[in-house]
């Protein structure tokens, strides 16, 4: 087990350096200079310029740049500053946070209704009440966030705030604190739902089918007992391993939840970041998510081994 | 699409060989295509799918035969009238600009259509190729290909699509860089499929027959070991269809994608913003015909799915 | 130029606003004591991030200004008439506008304690001249001899760290001396740039310290409570400075800013009194603000331009003035600031803006709307039959572009190709490169109040080069005008005189004016007595707790 953990984690050196200088060099590439950006509609006084281009390394060579960048984060855990003098890492930190609260509560929201629907529909099989919650999955993936985000802040945010006369559901920024993230939380966790929803029917749908479950089933064990103790429990194996992965897949997916949501986390920070071509964020943010992503599949992979007695990693 | 690591993809790739299905029907031969034809055929999800798809190809190929307003044509747009809800002649309301919204929608619909079936073109000819080298030759090329996927894999997806698209903005590829953008990103996800797929024939019986005879490379290649990885391929590719039109959407609605005066859902979405609250329906046309759209395409994908898959049944 | 809030109403978006507003987040949510009357809660305002870390020399945007505006006291403050009035400085004299002597009020400490004196002014000024510093408002010290000094060039050595025209006579007597007359230098003084800086907001190396950066130390109203981290605090409190001799606010003595990243969240939390004043509404809530607040709501002028530019340098095209008045006359203005601004803007009928002193109304005749006389005079001047407009996609401009580009197509029968670029600074680079020869969107908030500043940084010769004249509009008749109003024995001499030179814009038409600003602003049912001065900046003293 141990030296199975060291493997991947060896192997996955080669997929973040590759990933970050890609990154890297396609932020290095964008369109116009980010000293200039910085100064508005004025033209810059070229000194200034040239003084800024020196102090970021912006002059060098890309490899350089790059070696200069990727070697202050692993060397001395230092993600360089932003352009405006700010520590990237202590401007990454708030920001994670907060897409982080958003992506845990999709992925609640996801892990409860998913499984619930899943389960209702598996047990329901062939049923309408199966029907409809399949058809519901399939509205689900096919309906963009960038439409359910505004369609669900005109209903469920201005609407029903005029029907009741108080702000149930706030439709942008995070001052409202839990609540903000409810809605932005569900809009992210959309296609989630649905995908984890299949999943938790075929998956559970299979496991009722399997001959240990009948032989529970002939042993003469209550129907409770089975689904629960044993069909379940094996059923649940592969959604676990799907919500663990599938976190990574919510934080760097959410820029769009949070562009309409205003929620001021990574996702916003990102895509401020490419307009102001502030590589040292940009890319120390998506050198994080590939990290996070790397490391969530690892756990995820090892939690198999945990759940699942008939894996063994050597 | 790329949240659907396991479900999708995983299990199809796991799917048992095609070539074993029951035969059905008496003087039929076995194929799996023409099964699937006949199964996808008694499918009401196929049939509304195509239907709706036939539509928006029309709509997309002549625009002028659903509005009779041309949208780039500046002197239909009147500024006075920004924001006016549905009336004669202008039944979807005027946006910002007071341009008609109904014109502008059916014209979004040619951008969403040509982006996103490029791009599945693009990801499965290039995907499946480099995964039926890799999954066939084994080896070297097996395992450098497969980490390069890996560091794809690792890259945030929108993100990645919409640094993509900001560095190459100014290149005037016009929307193909939408392609380029979405492409790059996405053909990891075909190339392990066909890979995945190509190696479970590889050990099938036939294959090794094949082999025995003294069959070469290339033709155990193309012959046997494509047709029989093609179903799972063209199944992810039809689902990831829908994913490649939400995704222009997105993009465009980031200002990265299909930029104006060309038009464009996202782009339209994105314009009636700001005045969402005070005048919604400049918003919502657009939405629900993007959502339409994107549902018909994986419709089609989940019916052909369950005719290719019947494991999944 | 200063980045304007402008930006910021019209963006409204996220996507937009980048310069100007983007908001810090905190891991943890504010929390919201809930204001009930007693003198320690909070009056709240809205603010998006600033731009840069606390430093008045580095701070040329709308943000951090109003921050700096609360902690520091300006030399010159500026009244409800537009006029220069004295607030740190006790007496602001020259008599032949070159050298200016400045003498200090008593009073004024730091909020370490320490006295502040004539020499802190120089530190701070010298120091934002300084080419080594980079400091973004350093152009505002170009007037003061021994600035070329502090500026010698890309590449080489500073070889002083003073300005040779800047002196402090004694502790509280300050002598400057211009390279040239400027009868308007007094109104500069208001400005964030000239902010003091205390002893201590130097480190060793001389540099303004990151610490200081983030807790600047003034001798104003009101002191930081603690560091401001940007990017991750989502407010800055203050609390008023005890020591502070001026007019200090009654029934109240701590002010928090807010930080939003959009003006339209921070509209709902102003309708839900969960913040209490909103100096930058944003076009879409206009309609809904006028209702709602009532008299809570104030629409007053705003001093920025917006304005469409001719390439006359780069395009021999535009050459025709007869043809650039065709392209005025067909731009509905009206309609323009009615429904894509939502009266956030007013149609621009002059060079100099409503909010300042010397801005006549009508003045521009070929800034009126008149299609029929437009196209006729266009075909006249045998005008090209394709016509370009470029604009920055960074400061929600697409809109009113689209719409001025519609009206050129319909009223000109041209062909107009609108062409968005990432940044302002693109379109100028284009320009120069000869890549771009198209008419381009420029707006201009003001330097300093005074009508001199839409004229010289604009449109003069020398600005070509060191200003912001992109046009490359070159007129010896109007240099030599606004020059004579520099010299001018008195402000009302100096006014008559850039009148003229007012008068020579707008028949030579370099730029079309398109829309002036207004400030559109609001406030919660638990303040009253709100106002906003001339820079954007609330008069805080007079907030009074409802």
């Amino acid at each position: 087990m141990g030296r199975y953990v060291v493997r991947r984690l060896i192997q996955a050196i080669p997929v973040l350096l590759g990933a970050t200088l890609f990154i890297f060099a396609i932020v290095f590439a964008l369109p116009g200079d980010p000293i200039a950006a910085l100064a508005g509609e004025k033209r810059q006084d070229p000194n200034i310029v040239n003084i800024l281009r020196e102090q970021y390394h912006l002059n060098d060579p890309l490899l350089l740049q790059y070696w200069y960048y990727i070697s202050g984060i692993f060397l001395r855990g230092d993600f360089g500053r932003t352009f405006a003098g700010v520590p990237v890492s202590e401007l990454m930190a708030g920001k994670f946070q907060i897409t982080l609260n958003l992506a845990l509560t999709a992925l609640v929201l996801e892990a409860v209704v998913g499984i619930l629907l899943g389960l209702w529909a598996a047990l329901r099989r062939g049923k309408a009440i199966d029907t409809i919650i399949l058809a519901s999955t399939l509205l689900l993936i096919s309906v963009p966030p960038l439409v359910t985000g505004f369609v669900l802040q005109l209903w469920l945010g201005v609407w029903l705030k005029q029907q009741v006369g108080v702000e149930i559901f706030p439709i942008a920024g995070i001052t409202a604190g839990f609540k903000a993230y409810l809605l932005p939380g569900f809009v992210l966790a959309g296609s989630s739902i649905a995908y984890l929803t299949r999943l938790t029917r075929t998956s559970l749908v299979e496991t009722l089918r399997s001959d240990y479950i009948r032989t529970a089933t002939a042993k003469g064990l209550s129907r409770r007992r089975v689904i629960g103790r044993h069909g379940l429990r094996n059923a649940l194996i592969p959604l676990v391993t799907y919500l663990g992965a599938d976190l990574g897949t919510l934080m760097g997916g959410a820029v769009i939840t949070e562009t309409i949501f205003n929620i001021p986390g990574i996702g916003l920070q990102i895509y401020q970041g490419v307009y102001l071509r502030e590589q040292p964020i940009v890319v120390g943010i998506v050198t994080i998510l590939v990290l996070v992503y790397i490391l969530a599949n690892l756990v995820v992979d090892l939690l198999y081994a945990v759940l699942d007695p008939r894996i063994r990693y050597e | 699409m790329s949240n659907d690591p396991q479900v999708g993809p995983v299990q199809t790739a796991t799917a048992p060989p095609p070539l074993v299905t029951k035969p059905k029907r008496q003087d039929r031969p076995a194929s799996l295509w023409s099964d699937a034809l006949y199964d996808l055929r008694r499918r009401p999800m196929f049939i509304v799918s195509v239907a709706l798809i036939a539509i928006l190809l029309v709509m997309s190929l002549w625009p002028s035969l659903f509005a009779s307003i041309d949208p780039f044509d500046p002197k239909t747009c009147e500024l006075a009238t920004a924001r006016q809800g549905p009336s004669a002649g202008h039944i979807f309301g005027r946006d910002n600009l007071g341009c008609d919204v109904y014109a502008r929608t059916i014209y979004g619909a040619r951008n969403s259509i040509v982006i996103g079936i490029t791009t599945m073109i693009v990801t499965a000819v290039i995907g499946g190729l480099l995964g039926l080298i890799a999954g066939t030759r084994g080896g070297a090329v097996d395992t450098v290909s497969s980490r390069i996927t890996e560091i794809f894999f690792a890259i945030p997806w929108i993100l990645g699509s919409l640094l993509i698209t900001a560095t190459f903005r100014d290149a005037d590829l016009g929307i193909w860089i939408v392609v380029i953008a979405l492409a790059v990103l996405s053909w990891p996800m075909t190339f392990r499929i066909m890979r995945a797929a190509v190696i479970t024939a590889r050990s099938q019986d036939f294959v090794v027959a094949a082999r025995a005879l003294g069959a070469g490379q290339g033709r155990i290649m193309f012959r046997h070991l494509l047709p029989n990885a093609l179903a799972p391929v063209i199944v992810v590719s039809t689902i990831n269809l829908g994913g490649f039109i939400a995704a222009e959407a997105a993009l465009s609605f980031l200002g990265v994608g299909v930029q104006s005066p060309n038009i464009s859902w996202g782009l339209m979405i994105a314009d009636a913003r700001n005045r969402f609250l005070e005048a919604p329906l400049p918003l919502f046309f657009p939405a629900l015909f993007l959502s339409i759209t994107v549902l018909a395409f994986i419709m089609l994908g989940d019916a052909v799915r369950d005719a290719l898959d019947p494991k999944l049944r | 130029m200063r980045v304007t809030k402008g930006a910021q109403i019209v963006a409204g978006t996220a996507l937009l606003a980048l310069a100007v507003a983007a908001c810090g987040g905190g891991g943890t949510t504010t929390s919201n004591p809930t204001s009930g009357g007693g003198g320690d809660t909070p009056v709240r305002m809205e603010l998006g991030e600033p731009q840069n870390l606390l430093v008045p020399s580095n701070t040329t945007e709308s943000e951090g200004s109003e921050v700096l505006a609360s902690v520091f006291e300006p030399l010159v403050n500026y009244d409800e008439n537009k006029q220069v009035v004295l607030a740190a400085a006790e007496s602001i004299e020259s008599t032949d506008n070159k050298v200016w002597t400045i003498k200090l009020k008593s009073g004024y400490t730091w909020q370490d304690g320490t006295p502040v004196e004539a020499q802190n002014y120089v530190d701070a000024w010298n120091y934002a001249a300084n080419q080594d510093n980079a400091q973004g408002a350093g152009y505002f010290f170009g007037r003061v001899d021994g600035y070329a000094d502090l500026n010698p060039g890309e590449g080489k050595q500073v070889a002083t760290k003073e300005m040779k025209g800047l002196k402090a006579v004694d502790n509280t007597t300050l002598q400057v001396t211009l390279t040239a007359p400027f009868s308007q230098f007094k109104t500069m003084l208001g400005y964030t740039a000239f902010y003091p800086l205390p002893k201590s907001a130097f480190g060793a190396d001389g540099k303004v310290t990151q610490e200081y950066g983030e807790k600047p130390i003034g001798q104003g109203l009101f002191k930081l409570d603690k560091p401001y981290k940007k990017g991750t605090d989502q407010t800055i409190d203050l609390s008023v400075y005890d020591k502070y001799p001026a007019k200090k606010p009654t029934g109240w003595t701590k002010l928090q800013f807010k930080l939003y990243n959009s003006s339209e969240t921070a509209y709902n939390d102003l309708q839900g009194d969960n913040v209490d004043i909103h100096d930058s509404l944003p076009a879409s809530a206009i309609s809904s603000a006028k209702t709602a607040l009532g008299d809570r709501y104030q629409d007053q002028a705003d001093a920025g331009v917006g304005y469409i530019g001719f390439p006359l340098k780069y395009n021999d095209q535009y050459k025709d003035v007869k043809m650039r008045e065709a392209i005025s006359m067909a731009i509905d203005r009206k309609t323009i600031a009615e429904t894509v601004f939502s009266g956030t803007r007013s149609p621009a009928d002059d060079f100099i803006n409503p909010a300042i002193d010397g801005y006549r109304q009508g003045a521009c005749k070929a800034c009126q709307y008149n299609p029929t006389q437009a196209k006729e005079q266009y075909a006249a001047a045998n005008g090209p039959k394709t016509l370009e407009l470029g604009y920055n996609a960074d400061g929600g401009h697409k809109e009113w572009i689209e719409a001025a580009a519609n009206n050129l197509r319909a009223n000109l029968g041209v062909e107009v190709t609108v062409k968005p670029f990432e940044k302002f600074a693109n379109i100028l680079d284009d320009l120069d490169a000869k890549k771009y020869k198209g008419m381009f969107r420029m707006g201009w908030a003001i330097d300093y109040p005074s009508a001199e500043n839409y004229l010289t940084p604009i449109f003069s010769t020398g600005a070509i080069t060191t200003g912001s004249n992109y046009a490359g509009y070159s007129s010896k008749e109007f240099d030599e005008t606004v020059a004579k109003g520099d010299q001018a024995a008195t402000p009302e001499e100096g006014l008559k005189l850039y009148q003229q030179a007012d008068d020579i814009l707008i028949k030579d038409l370099p730029y079309i004016p398109v829309y002036f600003y207004r400030n559109n602003s609001g406030y919660s049912t638990k303040v009253k007595n709100v106002k906003i001065n001339l820079l954007n900046q609330v008069e805080w003293a007079d907030v009074e707790k409802a």
